[in-house]
């Protein structure tokens, strides 16, 4: 009795200590580190640097307009200041490590500025562009900008004349401060993403803060937040009963802008997804989620997500296609146009966000923010 | 890390100190026992040294003789049907000593002769059966504090709770203000995953809905702690992680008045005063305590005061029936000097930017016991208890912990809990033919509204309690609810002793709960800028209501006297929670078939000792927890997509778990004593299923694979010195096994960390002392990444620190 008993007893622990080692299950066969280093050297890295060269091209412009104030000049720096807004378009989706750190998407792009509080900095000359917080964020960037060129007064020789009174010195300074601060964190973010490289590229893990993971969640943030809901549901009153709200479109002041930036945001998500390369300032094709997609697709038999998805970018691009050129007068005209857009935006998130994480057995790392 | 080699020659050299060899003559003691009562004299009486050597039985005139070297020797009398017996005799005593015994009265709980000489080791057993409860087949562990070498006055859980296998503990205070104990794998944020009474009753915010412990005795006023694992479900209800009981001193059955009064001084400004007074008359006792206190705590911002009193009344009606009431208050205020990222913890872990936090507890217990015994085979227990508590949590709790403060509004959260039910146990022992059977029968009924509210706080510094929506109308989180909650319970278990060698207990809890919902929150939209562009108020009532039925099995094998075979399987359940069915958020929403956790825990392991001379407790375990409750992303009919909070998903944790507790006793010189115990745990969990992307097949979040606890110490005549080390490998803080962490320091790996600490004790009659020093060798870790309060982020550990206690009882 004694011994069959210590026997059973025996066995039963070895039997129920015995722990499984199956394999790990988050993960596919899928080269993930191929992903990063497309994504890394071919997208993020070169957008960047462009995005400096620039944001370079428009301090020498607004050096020339502080050297001679003429509606020459001035047209010049607010060319500058187009092309330095698209080039943001590519960039703002990647707000990882040292981006996020420093608040770089905040303090570039935190729109609509806060012209009460840019023109206290003017008059007071002593303001601190590093506070971390919505009030200094609304008073610097592209959008803060977007006011000092445009805004300050009705047209253009208005505000030449502005440039030109005994405020002068003021306002240039503050110009200045601005882009000046532009550069500053656009290469702080250069430099650590020159440096980390290959650390980035390294980190080819299925956790929440693998390198992939990181990225793919802050792709469809910006999907979401960045492009769907800042540039075209919170204008369009998406969550306030459709009461239009002008002043959140994107470059309010320039105005004719704001599609175009629209535009060219959903373009870089889509470059982005199928990985395509950004070399010389011209795209290649290239690898990323597009590829990716596919390889699971392939694996799971389950055709068709990848192009379930392109087909939704490019029924949103159509849909913003339609709209006026300035979305201040589309959301006077006819919303409904922008309410479309809204929803062909909106289809992209739903497969994005279900689907493509599901295929990549990635969790989602943050909580929706406007809560539709 | 500490080197392995400095922890050898550390205790080689606290042997070598205490190895001191000493001479002595031989002396006879030598007297009689007998019964108080009626004279008799006690035959078969066992006398033990304190060390727990038989030293001499009694004969039929009640007479005992035996040698020893000592000049001055501790006794233990250990008798059937009477109180256990304790005297320290000297040299001049030692002829002719006459020694009476108390006959056991009906209001000592019945607490076997075994468990009584286990307390020669720190942690023992429960009986099979103690008062209305029966713990046959169970895993359990009893920490007897008398014979704790923990500092107690600093509350130390990492000391206290040493001997518990496979226990996770947080550690982040001076004092033990909040005790975070979590066993096999579960998280340990303030003991949630326990079932956590004091004296049999619940004392959590709420059982149920919030079952976070806010408030724990102080281990200064603890007999001992009781903990029974995943078998406890059967008679205590929610948990997976079982039951842990706090029995508080006793009245003791000497009549007149005893003081003790214990004061601690310690680094960074801690005072603890803790004074107690315990007296009886034939038929009234009591015991009471009130405790004190303060510290600025080892981080800046970390200043803390608590006051905490209780009271225990107790009134023999008649031989057979007894009542007692009890009062527990608590209040304290404590200052919370936030988390860290894990940078800043590189560059200093004691840092903190964090100025404008605080924590406030008010916390009252009322509890009313009834004992009957209608004889030897029937007994009766009826509590009724009640809860009356708030806690406040103020302060700026970006998840951005290096940004610094903005200065502007508070966080303000106010959760108000009141509760009130009874519980009634009764215990029969039967015999079915040959079989000898014990059944014990319950009920259980559970009522509560608790409140909870989060608004904005005001923009001062100071402890200011006070909600300023005027001020703030446009603060994020803005919510108003409360949470009622109703239970009701039956459960049973019966042991029956197939023959003197094997008892089989099986048992079944059936539950009936309401857990409900009802408030609002503001629904605030901002643009990009954070201007409200959007403001409204969304009304959100919630409601689950199910009843259901567990079993267990329990299975004990007597191998020897001393040793037993013991497996168990029971089934566990952990309630949906107050916040599982609150939308604060519309990016939320709650699936409608949410359900509570289920699962079940199984044991099989062999305990004993080996002539008083080694005691152990070996088992494996199997804990299966499923349906754990989580968010999945879901797209909705209109085709948003929402966090849906649901059962996602199951898991599977396993381990291994030891404690042997080796006396030296006999390899000592006479006036030497020591113990060493090694507690491992070696623990293997992983997700088996689960809705949420990519977590099947990982580990289970703060659950280190090996958690070993291991001491020594030696005692010499009046003194004793202990040193132990811990040591945890490292965890995964989130279901993704991540390990890098973030900015907010919120996920990412817990490091291993290994602590020692060192103490010692000068013993007297009428006094003693206790000093030590905990992390010995000043390491810098951390055992917590918070998610909300006290951090968010990394929660750092104390460093080195130092106290002295001097006790004085009279």
């Amino acid at each position: 009795m004694n011994k069959i008993s210590l026997y059973l007893f025996i066995s039963i622990i070895l039997f129920s200590c015995s722990s499984s080692t199956d394999p790990n299950d988050s993960s596919d066969n899928y080269n993930r580190g191929l992903l990063l280093e497309n994504i890394t050297g071919n997208i993020i890295l070169p957008r960047h640097e462009n995005l400096q060269e620039k944001l370079e091209l428009l301090q020498n412009l607004a050096n020339n307009f502080t050297t001679d104030q003429n509606s020459n000049t001035l047209q010049q720096l607010r060319n500058g200041y187009e092309q330095t807004y698209i080039a943001w378009q590519y960039v703002e989706m990647f707000n990882l490590d040292k981006a996020e750190e420093i608040d770089y998407i905040q303090s570039m792009n935190t729109y609509p500025c806060n012209t009460t509080q840019i023109n206290i900095n003017i008059d007071s000359q002593n303001y601190n562009l590093n506070d971390a917080n919505y009030i200094s964020w609304a008073s610097q960037g592209l959008p803060s900008l977007d006011y000092m060129l445009y805004g300050i007064e009705d047209d253009t020789n208005m505000v030449l004349n502005v440039y030109n009174s005994n405020q002068s010195t003021k306002y240039l300074n503050y110009m200045n401060d601005i882009i000046h601060q532009m550069i500053l964190k656009t290469n702080d973010v250069c430099n650590y993403w020159q440096g980390n490289y290959s650390n980035f590229i390294q980190d080819d893990g299925n956790t929440a803060t693998s390198s992939l993971n990181k990225l793919t969640n802050d792709f469809i943030y910006y999907y979401e937040k960045g492009l769907r809901a800042n540039k075209i549901g919170i204008p369009c009153g998406k969550w306030n009963n459709y009461n239009i709200y002008p002043v959140g479109v994107e470059a309010y002041y320039k105005k004719h802008l704001s599609k175009k930036l629209a535009l060219a945001s959903l373009k870089g998500c889509k470059q982005f997804f199928s990985g395509e390369k950004f070399i010389n300032e011209t795209v290649e094709t290239g690898i990323f989620a597009e590829s990716y997609v596919n390889y699971l697709d392939y694996a799971t038999d389950n055709n068709g997500l990848s192009n379930e998805i392109i087909t939704t970018f490019n029924n949103a691009e159509t849909k913003i296609n339609n709209l006026n050129n300035n979305f201040v007068l589309q959301l006077e005209s006819n919303n409904n146009l922008m309410l479309e857009a809204y929803d062909a935006l909106q289809d992209g998130v739903a497969l994005l966000k279900t689907e493509m994480l599901a295929a990549f057995k990635i969790t989602v790392d943050y909580e929706d923010s406007d809560g539709d | 890390m500490i080197k392995p080699n400095r922890i050898y020659i550390l205790f080689i050299t606290i042997f070598l100190l205490f190895a001191i060899n000493t001479n002595a003559q031989n002396h006879t003691v030598s007297g009689y026992i007998n019964d108080r009562i009626d004279q008799n004299p006690i035959n078969l009486a066992e006398i033990y040294n304190e060390d727990g050597q038989l030293l001499s039985r009694s004969n039929t005139t009640g007479y005992f003789e035996f040698l020893t070297k000592k000049t001055q020797i501790a006794i233990i009398i250990l008798t059937k049907e009477y109180q256990v017996y304790k005297e320290t005799l000297s040299v001049k005593h030692y002829t002719s000593k006459r020694i009476l015994l108390d006959p056991l009265s009906i209001i000592l709980n019945e607490v076997s002769i075994n468990e009584k000489k286990q307390k020669l080791f720190g942690l023992s057993k429960m009986a099979d059966i103690v008062g209305t409860s029966i713990y046959a087949g169970k895993k359990s562990e009893v920490i007897n504090l008398e014979k704790s070498n923990a500092s107690l006055g600093l509350n130390n859980s990492r000391q206290i709770y040493n001997q518990i296998t496979g226990l996770n503990i947080y550690q982040n205070d001076d004092a033990g203000l909040q005790l975070n104990i979590g066993g096999r794998g579960l998280d340990p944020n303030r003991t949630s995953n326990f079932n956590t009474r004091k004296n049999g009753y619940d004392i959590s915010a709420d059982v149920l809905g919030y079952p976070e412990s806010y408030y724990t005795p102080p281990a200064e006023a603890l007999e001992k702690i009781e903990i029974i694992r995943g078998a406890a479900s059967l008679q205590y209800g929610t948990q997976f992680g079982g039951l842990i009981n706090f029995i508080t001193k006793r009245p003791s059955d000497k009549e007149g008045n005893l003081y003790t009064i214990r004061t601690t001084v310690g680094s960074n400004g801690l005072l603890n005063s803790f004074n107690s007074i315990n007296g009886s008359n034939q038929k009234n006792s009591y015991y009471s305590f009130f405790n004190y206190k303060k510290g600025d705590g080892f981080r800046e911002n970390s200043n803390f005061e608590s006051k905490n009193g209780y009271i225990h009344i107790n009134k023999k009606i008649n031989s057979k029936t007894n009542i007692s009431g009890e009062f527990t208050i608590l209040n304290y205020l404590s200052q919370q000097a936030g988390g860290l990222n894990d940078q800043m913890f590189i560059e200093n872990p004691l840092q903190s930017n964090r100025s404008r936090n605080w924590f406030k507890v008010n916390w009252l217990l009322y509890n009313i016991q009834l004992d009957y015994k209608g004889s030897e085979n029937s007994i009766h227990k009826l509590n009724l208890f009640a809860l009356d508590a708030e806690r406040l949590a103020l302060g700026y709790r970006s998840n951005r912990v290096a940004q610094e403060d903005p200065m502007q509004e508070r966080d303000l959260i106010y959760g108000e809990f009141k509760n009130y039910g009874f519980e009634y146990k009764a215990l029969f022992k039967n015999k079915i033919k040959e079989i000898n059977t014990a059944s014990l029968l319950g009920i259980k009924f559970y009522k509560s509204k608790n409140k909870s509210t989060q608004g904005p706080g005001s923009a001062n510094s100071d402890a200011d309690f006070n909600f300023y929506n005027e001020e703030f109308p446009y603060y994020k989180n803005q919510s108003s609810y409360t949470y009622p909650n109703l239970n009701t319970a039956v459960f049973g278990e019966n042991i029956f002793y197939i023959n003197n060698k094997v008892s089989i207990t099986p048992g079944f809890r059936y539950e009936y709960i309401e857990t409900k919902s009802e408030g609002q929150y503001s629904n605030m939209l901002f643009d990009n800028a954070n201007n409200p562009i959007f403001d409204t108020i969304v009304y959100n009532t919630n409601s689950n209501v199910r009843d259901f039925i567990i079993f267990g099995l329990g299975i004990a094998y007597k191998v020897k006297d001393h040793s037993e075979i013991y497996m168990n399987i029971s089934q566990n359940y952990r309630s949906v929670t107050f916040s599982d069915i609150s939308i604060v958020n519309p990016a939320f929403i709650i699936n409608p078939d949410i359900e509570d956790e289920k699962g079940y825990t199984s044991d099989i392991g062999m305990r004993g000792q080996v002539n008083n001379t080694i005691s152990y407790d070996f088992n494996c375990f199997y804990l299966r927890y499923n349906k754990r409750i989580g968010f999945i992303q879901k797209m909705q009919e209109d085709g948003n997509i929402k966090s849906e909070r649901g059962n996602i998903g199951d898991a599977r944790i396993v381990g291994i778990e030891s404690l042997i507790d080796f006396r030296m006793h006999k390899f000592l010189p006479s006036q030497m004593g020591g113990n060493f115990f090694i507690n491992t745990a070696f623990i293997n969990s992983e997700y088996i299923s689960s809705k949420e992307n990519g977590i099947k097949g990982n580990n289970v979040e703060f659950v280190p694979r090996i958690n070993l606890k291991t001491g020594l110490s030696i005692k010499y005549k009046s003194i004793e010195s202990s040193i132990q080390l811990s040591l945890l490998e490292k965890q995964f803080t989130d279901a993704t096994n991540a390990i890098t962490s973030n900015l907010s320091g919120i996920i990412g790996e817990i490091p291993q960390y290994e602590i020692v600490d060192f103490s010692l004790y000068y013993i007297q009659d009428k006094f003693s002392i206790a000093s030590g020093v905990n992390n010995l060798f000043n390491k810098s870790y951390f055992t917590r990444r918070a998610t909300g309060y006290p951090g968010p982020g990394i929660i750092p550990s104390p460093p080195r620190n130092y106290y002295i206690t001097l006790e004085l009882h009279f």
